[in-house]
């Protein structure tokens, strides 16, 4: 069994943003009439850094345990198990907030019968885990887009992204 | 999608916030501003009721402050005096030039420029992807050349020198009025059917002289980059394998050359605005773009820095809605030199 965690010193930047976003959005909140349509763009936009915050403190307590029956995803009293034999649907994203599309992470999606499961490539094992998802997928006759397949192929070029 | 939407929402705020900045200190580095140059002009006059006025507004609007003092009252971070509250909280300030507040007098120029360009952006798209893509498909044809011609000719002719041509045409041919983009009996009649209808005529000439250029270039980009995706090996294979024609080329290669119209999008916005300021002082059309160039010619600041940030405001959005389109539409990793591009 493999046991697979996002590190700390890989999330710390996205706490970083959330703060920083939440700390510009409420600072400006604070000049802006509350009837305004400007106030309710920065309280949306506040919304959203706090949403990133809390998927960040998310990920930073789950723990994937990782084996040849299946995947399973323990955190905060919710558990998600998915039994490689009944996936049914893996697509493997790249997003890049660069316009040279340098420097982006991954996001692997696995549906299952126990749930999908959302990780992103900062996960310590991502490259395994990805390895194993399609070939679960392949094994179930499940289809699996070009671009997907593409990215599974390029797992190991994506900067940061260790096994 | 939303971590992404989250960390790319968070490029976007600072940048507005120093694009603020810098327009705000670009307007004020020519030395003087709009009010010293009329008292200047009111004192060889000997009008001392003028001058008060304008020593009024010069304090309303904290012109008598300094640079970063001003900028903050005009962002609406500290309050400025006699009730100015800034454009955070929607107050765009005072034009001098035309002696009403800033948002009564960009409301409807803003609202014509918005239509032009809609209808702009709409007709590049409409000609520049069945013509890019009847152009790489047909690659050295008779077609391909005439297009090609079509579009150095686009590319290479001044829009103010087209707007010029096409207005003479459009009143020898069709009747349409000179200039404006409502025939002159209708320009201050309320709005009905038949003054929309005037609009949608007039619209036509200044449609096609601003989005020509644009047009031009759109096919140069999308037949280039079909032509490298009809050479790529996986075409190839299709082909090899018996797949039909057009949906081998529907399926693969025109949604990915199909990545600059979208990418483009961005630059587009602002580009249609600020490239239409000649065309439409030549077309006498009531937008944004002769308005912007009057206020910066007499430093009318809150005018200016108005517009000016509004044109900001449409790059800055226009780039975050091409960027969550193309992720969406192509969320593939690209590699140049072994790493992840």
């Amino acid at each position: 069994m493999t046991r697979l965690y996002y590190p700390l010193s890989r999330l710390w930047p996205d706490y970083l943003r959330a703060g920083f976003g939440l700390a510009i959005c409420l600072g400006l909140v604070l000049f802006v009439a509350p009837q305004s349509v400007i106030f309710a763009l920065l309280v949306g936009l506040s919304l959203l850094f706090a949403w990133l915050g809390a998927v960040t403190a998310w990920r930073q307590q789950i723990e994937i345990e990782l084996d040849a029956s299946g995947v399973v995803q323990r955190g905060w009293g919710r558990i998600v198990a998915l039994p490689w034999p009944t996936v049914r649907a893996v697509s493997l994203r790249y997003y890049s907030t660069r316009r040279d599309r340098s420097e982006g992470w991954l996001q692997l999606v696995i549906e299952a019968e126990g749930g999908t499961l959302r990780v992103d490539s900062t996960l310590i094992g991502f490259p395994s885990l990805v390895e194993r998802a399609f070939a679960a997928a392949e094994r179930n006759g499940v289809i699996i887009s070009e671009t997907s397949r593409l990215n599974a192929s390029r797992v190991d070029s994506v900067k940061g992204n260790q096994p | 999608m939303l971590t992404y939407l989250a960390r790319r929402t968070l490029l976007m705020i600072p940048t507005l916030l120093v694009i603020s900045l810098l327009i705000f200190l670009i307007i004020k580095l020519p030395p003087g501003d709009y009010l010293s140059n009329q008292i200047a002009e009111l004192r060889s006059q000997g009008e001392t009721s003028a001058i008060e006025r304008a020593e009024f507004l010069r304090s309303q609007y904290a012109l008598d402050r300094s640079i970063m003092e001003q900028y903050a009252i005009w962002m609406g971070f500290i309050p400025g005096p006699n009730g100015f509250s800034g454009i955070l909280q929607g107050d765009w300030g005072w034009s001098f030039e035309y002696n009403r507040p800033v948002g009564e007098l960009i409301g409807d120029r803003l609202l014509m420029t918005a239509i032009i360009n809609f209808f702009t952006i709409l007709f590049i798209y409409a000609v520049a992807f069945p013509i890019g893509v009847y152009s790489a498909t047909r690659q050295y044809s008779w077609g391909d050349y005439g297009f090609t011609l079509f579009g150095y000719i686009g590319l290479a002719t001044p829009n103010f020198l087209l707007a010029l041509v096409m207005l003479y045409y459009a009143n020898i041919w069709f009747g349409i009025s000179v200039g404006g983009l409502v025939a002159p009996e209708l320009i201050d009649a309320p709005w009905n059917w038949e003054k929309i209808k005037s609009m949608m005529v007039h619209m036509i000439v200044p449609v096609i002289v601003i989005g020509t250029s644009g047009t031009a270039a759109m096919i140069r980009r999308l037949r280039a980059n079909l032509l490298d995706e009809l050479q790529k090996q996986y075409v190839t294979t299709a082909r090899a394998k018996g797949l039909p024609p057009l949906r081998l080329l529907v399926k693969y290669p025109i949604r990915m050359a199909l990545n600059p119209f979208i990418s483009d999008l961005g630059n587009l916005l602002p580009s249609v605005v600020s490239g239409s300021v000649i065309v439409s002082v030549v077309m006498s059309l009531p937008t944004a773009g002769p308005m912007l160039l009057g206020a910066l010619q007499s430093l009318d600041q809150y005018l200016a820095g108005s517009f000016l940030m509004f044109l900001a405001l449409l790059t800055v959005v226009g780039m975050l809605i091409s960027d969550i389109l193309l992720a969406l539409l192509d969320p593939r990793i690209r590699l140049t030199g072994g790493q992840a591009k």
